[in-house]
């Protein structure tokens, strides 16, 4: 029972990078650039949310809130990134994500502080599941996780814009050829995705404390699933990666009687990341092709 | 007196790894994520010889060893995987090393780091840590001025122009990468000895993303294979944030706006970069 409640307790961590590591997936498969910056998106955005709290506003307005500054995030994030996509400068893109990420956390830290703090105020009773127990905020992730990654699922493999969007990550001069507009279809993605960033960002505040770098200790595991299940490869490599990255170091340190402190798990999320890529470079679920 | 000697001593501390990572980010083209490690790497060797009763020289040749050493691995790298592949491999390195610092307390002494390294007697004083660094900057812009000028600094823009006919030259752009990245290991490593010797302290902090985005700054700010480029851009961009201490600000925000400053300067200067480059068919 204390390895499920192990278990359990690690999935929630695993969703929230599972989460951001779809975000990754889908923005580097339309950009081919590691959008690095969404931790501190998710953070912006989970700043939001508190301040509105703070500030006296309902739940309706501070969903409005959270829209609003989404949406401004996207924007700037996809403005700032759009020229060198398009000209395939991706190396540069990268350092760009990730100037901008930082960026918005050392704003965060002179607007709000750098001291922690409490998303909210009310306090929710933990679920039991027979001798398992999840606090609320474990419950919403997982609940959240899943229809999301599901949700996801489905726009990518059965709609209309799920094929634009295959489409473009696959052959964007292609794409456009055939009338698909790759640079609106790339605006609606980051929009999407850093929606998707901003929930992940607000369930991790609501799990721990809310800190300007709340984001980046996600980012991180995140970008490594993203790189450990293949980048170019299928979106169920990522996911796999990112519950394989999280559950796996949890699992060994708490299972090793006290052998290992938690200080050693990210040491072991590297450890274990070398370890797939040595075995699978080029994703965990992708194949090479017969050599000759 | 000594503010202004300490904060010469920062910029001539930066000068050398700057000059080293110009040649291989500025002029050979190689975008290496990675040089915050060797810094601290180097640092964390010295100390911890220091520590165990190792004497004062073999520990300078253990730390700059082991500093060569990581040089060497990231070259390694750089010949096996792509220039994408190889910019996440250093971007994740980072990470790798940041987490092994921190939950390697036994040897590292974790976030509290180690305390109380004592400088050399014939850096006792401020002004002559400032001239030592100022001798060591003048012999690394010496020798990248040398190299800019002859058959490597050419060999270093024909890797970044184009690899296929730098190969075809008969001149081998795997090796020309290499060697320029222990040159800038080198160069690396020796600043962060001193550097660890002007704070007298080390902790995980002593070299991390902040450090990855100043050198980012100098290196985009001087693209130009030029010596004074680089001492210009160094200048720069060491001394700007500086203009923060006189402004009424509580001590708590300025180390942020300090980094703020310094990510606005990069992502202006990586945009101007980026106009700069040939540009593919644009959809």
């Amino acid at each position: 029972m204390h390895f499920l409640q192990i278990l359990l307790t690690s999935f929630v961590f695993g969703t929230q990078v599972m989460l951001l590591a779809v975000a990754l997936h889908t923005t580097y498969a339309v950009s081919r650039i590691f959008q690095l910056a969404f931790g501190a998106v998710g953070t912006a955005l989970a700043y939001a949310v508190w301040a509105g709290g703070q500030a006296g506003f309902g739940w309706f307005s501070n969903f409005i809130l959270f829209l609003i500054l989404a949406g401004g995030l996207a924007a700037a994030h996809f403005y700032l990134l759009e020229k060198v996509t398009v000209h395939h400068h991706t190396l540069i893109g990268t350092l760009l994500s990730f100037a901008f990420g930082m960026g918005l956390e050392a704003l965060l830290a002179i607007i709000f502080g750098a001291d922690g703090k409490q998303l909210t105020a009310e306090t929710f009773a933990p679920w039991h599941f027979g001798e398992l127990t999840l606090p609320f905020s474990g419950v919403l992730t997982l609940a959240f996780g899943g229809v999301l990654a599901t949700g996801f699922v489905f726009i990518l493999e059965y709609t209309q814009a799920g094929r634009q969007l295959r489409a473009v990550a696959e052959n964007t001069a292609l794409a456009t050829g055939q009338g698909v507009q790759a640079r609106r279809v790339r605006l609606i993605i980051f929009g999407v995705v850093t929606l998707l960033a901003g929930a992940t960002g607000w369930l991790r505040a609501w799990d721990t404390l809310l800190t300007p770098n709340l984001g980046f200790n996600l980012i991180t595991v995140a970008f490594i699933a993203l790189v450990v299940g293949g980048p170019r490869a299928r979106l169920s490599g990522t996911v796999a990666a990112a519950y394989l990255l999280t559950v796996v170091p949890d699992l060994t340190v708490s299972l090793t009687s006290g052998d290992l402190s938690t200080s050693w798990k990210p040491v072991l999320v590297f450890g274990l990341a070398a370890v797939l890529l040595l075995l699978r470079p080029n994703g965990i679920f992708t194949r090479t092709q017969r050599a000759v | 007196m000594n503010y202004l000697l300490s904060q010469l001593f920062r910029t001539f501390n930066w000068l050398a790894p700057a000059t080293g990572l110009h040649l291989v980010i500025g002029v050979a083209g190689i975008l290496f994520a990675a040089f915050p490690v060797i810094f601290s790497l180097a640092a964390y060797t010295f100390a911890i010889a220091v520590r165990a009763g190792v004497p004062f020289w073999p520990a300078i040749l253990l730390a700059l060893g082991l500093a060569l050493l990581a040089g060497g691995f990231f070259a390694l790298l750089f010949v096996r995987l792509s220039a994408d592949s190889f910019l996440v491999f250093t971007f994740a390195a980072l990470l790798a090393y940041d987490a092994l610092l921190k939950s390697w307390t036994s040897v590292t002494g974790g976030t509290l780091g180690i305390a109380g390294i004592v400088r050399p007697e014939w850096l006792a004083t401020d002004a002559r840590l400032a001239l030592a660094g100022g001798i060591l900057a003048a012999v690394v812009l010496v020798a990248e001025y040398l190299i800019l000028r002859g058959p490597a600094g050419r060999a270093l823009h024909g890797l970044k122009e184009n690899p296929v006919l730098l190969a075809a030259s008969g001149v081998s752009p795997a090796r020309t990468g290499s060697v320029v990245l222990l040159w800038a290991a080198f160069c690396l490593g020796v600043s962060g000895i001193f550097y660890l010797w002007y704070l007298q302290f080390l902790s995980p902090g002593f070299s991390d993303w902040h450090d990855l985005v100043v050198g980012l700054s100098i290196i985009f700010l001087a693209l130009r294979p030029r010596v004074w480029a680089i001492v210009l851009a160094t200048f720069v961009v060491t001394w700007l944030p500086e203009l923060l201490r006189f402004l009424p600000l509580p001590t708590a925000v300025l180390g942020h706006l300090r980094v703020l400053i310094y990510l606005v300067l990069l992502i202006v200067l990586l945009l101007r970069h980026s106009a700069r480059l040939p540009t593919q068919r644009a959809v």
